[in-house]
């Protein structure tokens, strides 16, 4: 005996409206299933896509809910409508319920893997209704491994540098000063022009209380060439030293007039 | 699903491979290329200070407008290097307190304003360095000097 529910649908299955709800049958026996099942997938087009009726067929150890669409049945695991449907007959449909559905079959009617093709003795009656799952191996072992062969070479190729040793930065490490009353206490002593001579080729630094620098050197023919950047203080190995962007180095400062750098002594002019 | 994933993985990272390759072989041109200018350099001030008795019988270059150098040069003074700024050169002062150091000139790299990007990083100096000098930009006649300019002391030959 199968116990039945209707959802939207006459009691003899003849008709379907969505104000019909849903209702028990109670029991029937698998000749009154499948007579209702033959009913129902007979059901008017028109109606079925309004009300979009179903029949739910259970039985202590199984459930299954079946809809017709173009006078075909189609049955759903409800614990897994993920899985595909099955096309059947009203007789395989009860056929389910007593296990010769599934004897008949090589094949469970919701297999866990979709990698079966639906072949065989039940062909066509099994195609389902969504599209077909496609196969999940769609490349031939030799393909996937060159893939990951491809996948392992092209991480090693993005990631050696990582592995390279770094360059060694001329630079010694900065540490530059936080408290701004001392900042500015020094850039104020720093402050200043220095240069090494004021012959063409000589080099000076300028240093701005603002935190502004600029780096130049002296032309035969035309005014400096100039490089403009900014400046902070701070301290390296001990010592307090001035760091400034695009300087590519650090600027000492040994006493009230003398700066050393990228080694050069420059002396104070201004 | 999972070949799918494996092919769509794969082909991005092709990709981002391909596009990282033409990053490195430009830095490589352009690292090669100013290896080769400072090599041509060494070469050419060589062979002048090898007929002249001291670099400080010249000028000091003019670094805005960048001078010739007193001879018929391979290298185009004018032009940007590949790596941004300008190639420059200079005589370097005999030492008094040393006659016996022997006379030298300096080719270098600048890149004062208003042409102040220089795409050269230390990676990429340590690079030029390996390939003509020492590999150590401390140390040697290759360093970065003024600025974190690269800079190469060219001496007489022996």
């Amino acid at each position: 005996m199968i116990r039945i529910t209707i959802s939207n649908l006459a009691r003899d299955a003849g008709s379907a409206s969505a104000d019909l709800g849903r209702r028990s049958l109670g029991e029937l026996s698998n000749e009154g299933t499948i007579a209702l099942l033959e009913k129902f997938r007979v059901l008017d087009p028109v109606e079925n896509l309004e009300a979009e009726p179903e029949i739910v067929l259970e039985t202590r150890l199984n459930k299954f809910v079946i809809r017709t669409v173009q006078q075909r049945l189609y049955l759903y695991n409800p614990r897994r409508f993920d899985e595909p449907a099955l096309k059947l007959t009203a007789g395989q449909i009860v056929a389910e319920f007593d296990g010769t559905g599934v004897a008949a079959r090589t094949r469970a009617p919701f297999p866990a893997r979709r990698e079966s093709s639906p072949t065989g003795e039940f062909g066509d009656q099994t195609r389902s209704l969504s599209p077909p799952a496609p196969p999940e191996n769609l490349l031939k072992s030799s393909h996937r491994l060159a893939l990951a062969a491809a996948l392992v070479g092209l991480c090693s190729y993005l990631a050696y540098p990582a592995f390279l040793p770094k360059p060694v930065d001329p630079t010694p490490p900065f540490e530059a000063i936080r408290d701004i009353s001392q900042i500015e206490k020094l850039q104020s002593q720093v402050a200043g022009v220095y240069v090494t001579g004021n012959t063409p080729g000589n080099r000076g630094i300028a240093l701005a209380e603002d935190g502004t620098l600029k780096l130049f050197e002296f032309n035969a023919d035309s005014s400096p060439s100039l490089l403009q950047s900014t400046f902070q203080v701070g301290q390296s190995a001990g010592a307090f030293v001035v760091s400034g962007r695009q300087i590519g180095g650090l600027i000492l400062p040994l006493g009230k007039s003398t700066l050393r750098y990228a080694g050069e002594t420059y002396r104070r002019v201004e | 699903m999972l070949d799918a994933l494996l092919v769509i993985v794969v082909g991005l990272l092709a990709i981002v491979a391909g596009i990282v390759a033409l990053h490195r072989h430009n830095r490589q041109e352009i690292i090669t290329q100013v290896a080769r200018d400072f090599t041509q350099f060494k070469t050419e001030f060589q062979d002048y200070l090898g007929k002249t008795a001291s670099p400080s019988d010249h000028p000091a270059a003019d670094t805005e407008t960048p001078r010739n150098p007193p001879f018929r040069s391979a290298i185009e003074w004018s032009a940007p290097t590949p790596a941004g700024g300008s190639y420059r050169w200079e005589p370097i002062q005999p030492s008094a307190a040393d006659p016996s150091i022997r006379p030298a000139l300096r080719a270098r790299i600048t890149a004062f304003a208003p042409n102040q990007i220089l795409t050269l990083s230390v990676a990429d100096l340590t690079e030029i360095d390996r390939q003509i000098d020492d590999g150590n930009l401390e140390t040697g006649a290759f360093r970065t000097g003024f600025a974190g300019w690269p800079e190469l002391t060219i001496r007489a030959r022996p």
